[in-house]
């Protein structure tokens, strides 16, 4: 890869981040939270690749695996959270959920 | 000619394959026996846990190395996995009540606590970037689930998914931050190698990599102690998830984050270089503002408190700014290793102690130890035993003399002092002097009040007053006889 596409790819994945983080501090439902934070593991990822082709690491290609196997399993659990605070309260807006003080 | 295979290093492995080994065998006797029998659960997980115990004590020597370079037991890394260990017997150990109580599932409860204390140990071992990240996750999973076992509380779904949300979102930093440290350092992820590239650092690109990776991978864990200004979860999680899960958060789940946070900045105890001490003026201060804010906010927020575990969980902020304070000094790095780190081990024993003892009286009181200080009143002449072990644990948090939390208080603010952190260790003292406020308020209530709720209190069980008996005597064993911590951490 050339330097350019390099420096395009980490400027990208920092992009990403940053809107992944926006996301989760202005969405308020619980899915399109979920989705932001999905969106900054993904741009941890592109990174890693990028920096992986460039110092030609073989085994940082293998780490991505790993993140994506995190957020698979962030998932699982993530979304058996949301299905029963819906069952509760039916609704997963997350400023609804305020039985807890603070 | 084939590549060699890697060999497989049994000694120190074996803590981890136990305590994976038994996580499985949890659920797999619960299907075999096939009714709820949360004693057996527990007998399990705690020769799981107390196997792997053995296993970390007899079976691994000091700096032995597994899964190439991934994972080490150096000094506080072996000491952090003995705590932590020790602590899940103990949190598991308080859980029977609460797990009455709340219906909870039990062979599921214990087994997420297994490999929930199966990340706490690969955590505190772990010398790699993305080894931390995994055992951080799986931590964190662990918990996520723990936290909102109790299905028909609505409490319980909020406090999970408010950490659900928040403890993904501080995930996505880490692993962000991880990712700019390993191309700062060249496409190498182990924390050698990173300590390496940044003492030869010649471009300021890397420079900015390794920068901004720090300071991501800082926040990430500044979220996982709970150290303002990142603990806006704690209250509501701690209020919320079953009394034992807020335990186990507490303690455990600090301690390796703790051990993974002094791992991460160990490159920089060192100043070789320039570049390092740069790098580590930077770190130190940024430590330094985080430290401070946790101990002024996790105090004053504390004493507007009513609930007992929402006060516990500003006082766990409280104790993670002194807890930073020993790694402002660690990253200062005119104190030895040795010396700092021992400070540290200290702090974190008694803290695991004391939080243990004071979620487990909470745990022992079911749903009346879950409600304001007020439902307190009285408890010394209904229980004599619970609140006497309250009253330790208050006292201890405090760092009255005489108890654990004292020593660690001590060690750590003296080795501050020796190196010049004279207003940190101000800060830190007029807050232990604010804190005693919110602590003594819990035994002026269990003294001196009469009982709010004239019912006798159900009988502890055996097991669960087992559990608050070995962390409450210790508290005090310590607190008299300090030097016989500094004997157990240098002779095991």
């Amino acid at each position: 890869m050339s330097e350019a596409y390099f420096g395009y790819n980490i400027f990208l994945s920092v992009i990403l981040f940053a809107l992944g983080v926006l996301g989760v501090l202005w969405q308020r439902n619980a899915l399109s939270v979920f989705m932001s934070v999905e969106l900054m593991l993904n741009a941890a990822n592109l990174a890693l690749i990028t920096f992986a082709q460039r110092y030609g690491d073989a085994a940082g290609g293998a780490l991505v695996l790993i993140v994506i196997t995190v957020a698979a399993a962030e998932a699982g659990v993530g979304l058996a959270i949301f299905i029963r605070l819906y069952r509760q309260r039916a609704t997963i807006e997350l400023d609804k959920a305020t039985e807890l003080q603070g | 000619m084939p590549p060699a295979l890697p060999t497989i290093e049994w000694g120190p492995t074996l803590p981890m394959i136990l305590l994976a080994a038994t996580g499985v065998m949890v659920v797999l006797a619960d299907l075999v026996v096939n009714r709820r029998a949360p004693l057996l659960s527990l007998l399990i997980a705690i020769l799981g846990m107390g196997g792997a115990l053995l296993a970390v004590v007899y079976g691994v020597s000091e700096d032995a190395r597994a899964f190439g370079q991934f994972v080490r037991y150096d000094f506080i890394g072996r000491w952090g996995a003995m705590i932590a260990l020790a602590g899940g017997c103990l949190v598991a150990l308080i859980s029977p009540k609460t797990i009455r109580d709340h219906d909870l599932p039990a062979a599921e409860y214990f087994a997420l606590l297994v490999f929930g204390v199966l990340g706490m140990v690969v955590l505190c071992v772990s010398v790699e970037l993305f080894t931390i990240f995994l055992s951080v996750e799986l931590i964190a999973l662990t918990i996520y689930i723990l936290s909102g076992l109790a299905r028909q509380s609505t409490r319980s779904t909020e406090a999970s998914m408010k950490y659900f949300v928040l403890g993904a979102f501080s995930g996505g930093f880490m692993i962000f931050g991880f990712v700019f440290l390993y191309g700062g350092a060249g496409g190498r992820s182990t924390l050698g190698q990173i300590g390496l590239s940044i003492m030869q650092m010649d471009s300021p690109w890397e420079m900015g990599c390794l920068v901004f990776g720090l300071a991501l991978a800082l926040a990430g864990f500044a979220f996982k102690l709970a150290a303002a200004p990142f603990h806006l979860y704690a209250a509501d999680v701690f209020e919320g998830a079953p009394t034992p899960v807020a335990a186990l958060l507490a303690t455990g789940s600090k301690v390796a984050g703790f051990v993974a946070l002094i791992h991460l900045l160990a490159p920089l105890h060192e100043h070789l270089t320039e570049a390092v001490q740069a790098f580590a003026a930077d770190a130190g201060g940024l430590l330094w503002f985080l430290a401070a804010l946790s101990i002024v906010v996790g105090n004053a927020v504390a004493l507007l408190q009513r609930n007992v575990k929402r006060m516990l969980a500003y006082s766990s902020i409280a104790h993670s700014g002194y807890l930073l304070i020993g790694a402002v000094v660690f990253v200062e790095g005119s104190v030895t290793l040795a010396e700092i780190e021992t400070a540290i081990l200290i702090y974190l024993i008694a803290y695991v102690l004391m939080k243990v003892v004071a979620f487990g009286v909470a745990a022992g009181l079911g749903t009346r130890g879950e409600g304001d200080v007020e439902a307190y009143a009285g408890l010394a002449q209904q229980s004599p035993w619970l609140a006497a072990a309250m009253a330790v644990a208050m006292l201890s948090l405090t760092g009255i003399p005489g108890t654990a939390g004292f020593v660690g208080k001590f060690y750590v603010f003296a080795r501050a002092v020796e190196s010049h952190y004279v207003i940190l260790v101000v800060l830190a003292v007029l807050g232990s002097v604010v804190s005693a406020y919110y602590y003594l308020r819990v035994i002026v209530y269990m003294y001196m009040r009469d009982p709010a709720e004239p019912a006798a209190l159900e009988p502890l069980g055996i097991v669960q007053g087992l559990g608050l008996l070995l962390a409450s005597v210790p508290i005090v064993i310590v607190g008299l006889f300090p030097q016989l911590l500094l004997v157990l951490l240098t002779s095991i």
